[in-house]
């Protein structure tokens, strides 16, 4: 008799758990994070998906049918973003449709979002600095707010009921309406998520994560600073950037920990400006690590479980960054050396990765069935390990993903 | 007239990546009537070391970044004083962009800041940049190398058929120099992929593979 849903959720769920706490499962789990994969195998274009939830709820179920993975992603949060973004005028990012192709992933625009000589604004009050500084950068729809006076200063009868003025300046009426727009299209993004983690549960897949924080030092760095002024200020600025980075830790700790509201343990941290080559070892223990860590730890003592994301290659820091409580993380590598891994954090921390993408991408599926096989009899040696490609595998060939799930299945049995 | 002592404490100010001192020490010593000549010179020498220390592992990207801002700076204040442009021709040209797809570019601009520091003359196209006006580019600046970048995985496929577009296309009398590809997820099996004759796992090694062809054309 085949199993229900229920069943195979307790499965998968067990599966992937235990490996987090780097105790022996069944077998090896297998998971991947599908970026916009689902929509270029349903053969729909990624501006649709974007934009229509019955098409993103259709090409996403039809991928959970066809692979059999151990998690599921839950799209609608970072990928229905379209109709909020057109509302907003969002800057930082091309779209399929907006500025690439209806067929084309995202694309970061690079860019100094806060100058140099704004630190000691931000550092004073990042949410005012966010909303009449940065807000009117990235959203071209809510360029006025740069016109207001600071949202602090409107304290009493006596001090500030006056600033109410500056909502009637040129444009205000435009900013009302273009956040009302967003507000009703997170509610409706909000609302299919919802509807989403239903059809995945009810499938018997447990979610990949639930919730999504940034390393303080990334935030900044990526969507402030820009990449050349975040490296540079560890040059020029270092004091203000580490007092910035200590600003920006409680901010991504309490996002990380809205997780729990919702009911979710696993928190997705990408990294990005830590990998080797971007900075020294010693620059990485004083600008990066320290924030990171003291995140990852925040969300540990409330029993959430950091599931990070090394993206590039991490193998020089691999002494440095076990240095967290054990069998509460999953580090999940991209090119950092996984077999070296093993052996100085595999006892601290579950690996998970890393088929790489250039076999997903232009590999065959026997490529991609050996590169699994010697992943499994290392890295999956002893537990501790989930199978998964190096990266977000949007452009991956269908028979390379079935391939990767099929040798966890042959290869990945413990018992 | 500055002493050589003067011109070794400049290139160790480069080397240290002071930024601002190095700009007061070449104001000073314009003033002091040195050569813009010399200076540059110094600041060159400079540079090769921090490219140096940087193939050496001893610097890294951001103090890469750092140097390519000094330079960029040393040459805007230097440019006005003297007629020679800032290169030297001697090592080589390379034509470089971001192929067709992508906006991407950090990557690509390190290792133009490093050839720069080995003294190749480069054009850099940019990003999303078309098959067509990369072949234009071939014609008119006749690259020893083609560097083309490309960070996500969609575009494997605009890669190889911007190679395919620059095998196809190219006049006959014209000989197509070697390609080299890097960035994000490239490694050797792209490589073959889509049909170029190098990757580059770094901008390092993509100096030396640059370095090599022009030595060994």
């Amino acid at each position: 008799m085949s199993k229900s849903p229920e069943e195979f959720f307790a499965e998968k769920e067990a599966r992937v758990n235990t490996a987090i706490a780097l105790g022996v499962p069944d077998r090896v789990p297998v998971t991947c994070m599908t970026g916009f994969f689902p929509a270029y195998y349903a053969k729909v274009s990624l501006r649709e998906v974007m934009y229509d939830a019955d098409k993103m709820i259709a090409a996403w179920t039809k991928t959970l049918q066809d692979f059999d993975f151990d998690t599921a992603d839950n799209p609608f949060m970072i990928r229905f973003l379209g109709a909020i973004m057109e509302a907003l005028d969002y800057k930082q990012l091309k779209w399929a449709g907006h500025g690439v192709d209806e067929m084309s992933g995202y694309q970061f625009v690079e860019g100094e979002y806060m100058k140099p000589e704004e630190y000691d604004d931000f550092i004073f009050d990042p949410t005012d600095f966010m909303i009449r500084r940065y807000w009117p950068r990235i959203f071209g729809a809510l360029a006025p707010l740069a016109e207001l006076p600071p949202l602090s200063e409107i304290i009493t009868y006596s001090m500030g009921l006056g600033n109410f003025a500056a909502l009637a300046a040129p444009g205000m009426r435009e900013v009302g309406q273009a956040l009302i727009k967003a507000a009703e299209a997170g509610q409706q993004m909000a609302k299919n998520a919802g509807q989403f983690a239903g059809v995945i549960k009810a499938m018997g897949f447990p979610s990949t994560y639930q919730g999504f924080t940034q390393a303080p030092f990334d935030t900044l760095s990526d969507y402030f600073r820009g990449t050349l002024g975040g490296m540079m200020d560890m040059f020029r600025h270092a004091d203000k950037l580490m007092a910035a980075t200590e600003k920006m830790l409680p901010i991504m700790l309490r996002l990380g920990l809205s997780t729990k509201k919702r009911g979710g343990t696993k928190v997705f941290i990408p990294l990005h400006k830590g990998l080797d080559g971007f900075m020294s070892n010693d620059q990485f223990k004083r600008f990066y690590w320290p924030s990171l860590k003291a995140l990852m730890e925040g969300l540990i003592a409330e029993g959430l479980i950091p599931v990070v994301l090394w993206e590039g290659e991490c193998t020089s820091r691999l002494e440095i960054i076990g240095d967290i409580p054990a069998g509460k993380a999953v580090y999940h590598f991209e090119r950092t050396d996984i077999f070296k891994a093993k052996e100085i954090i595999g006892d601290r921390v579950c690996l998970k990765g890393n088929v790489p993408l250039s076999l997903m991408v232009t590999g065959t599926p026997d490529d991609v069935r050996a590169y699994c096989k010697k992943l499994i009899d290392v890295v999956g040696k002893g537990g501790g390990f989930i199978l998964d490609a190096a990266a977000p595998a949007d452009d991956a060939k269908p028979e390379n993903l079935q391939a990767m799930i099929q040798a966890a299945k042959d290869y990945g049995r413990y018992a | 007239m500055t002493t050589p002592r003067e011109h070794e404490h400049l290139r160790s100010l480069v080397v240290d990546l002071r930024e601002s001192e190095v700009i007061a020490e070449v104001t000073r010593l314009l003033e002091a009537g040195d050569t813009p000549e010399r200076i540059l010179e110094s600041c060159q020498q400079g540079m090769a070391i921090v490219g140096e220390l940087y193939e050496q592992s001893r610097y890294y990207i951001a103090g890469l970044i750092m140097a390519g801002k000094i330079m960029q700076e040393l040459s805007e204040m230097l440019e006005p004083h003297f007629q020679q442009r800032f290169h030297g021709e001697a090592s080589g040209k390379v034509l470089m962009a971001t192929v067709q797809g992508d906006i991407h570019y950090i990557g690509k601009n390190l290792v133009k800041t490093l050839l720069k520091c080995h003294g190749f003359t480069v054009r850099d196209l940019g990003e999303d940049v078309s098959p067509q006006d990369i072949l234009n580019a071939v014609l008119e600046f006749k690259p020893d190398v083609i560097g083309l970048s490309a960070l996500l995985t969609a575009c494997f496929d605009p890669l190889r058929d911007t190679i395919a577009h620059l095998r196809t296309n190219l006049p006959p009398d014209v000989k197509l120099p070697p390609i080299m590809i890097g960035g994000g997820a490239t490694d050797d099996v792209v490589r073959q992929y889509v049909r170029a004759d190098h990757w580059a796992a770094d901008a390092i090694s993509g100096v030396a593979i640059c370095k090599k062809i022009v030595a060994n054309p």
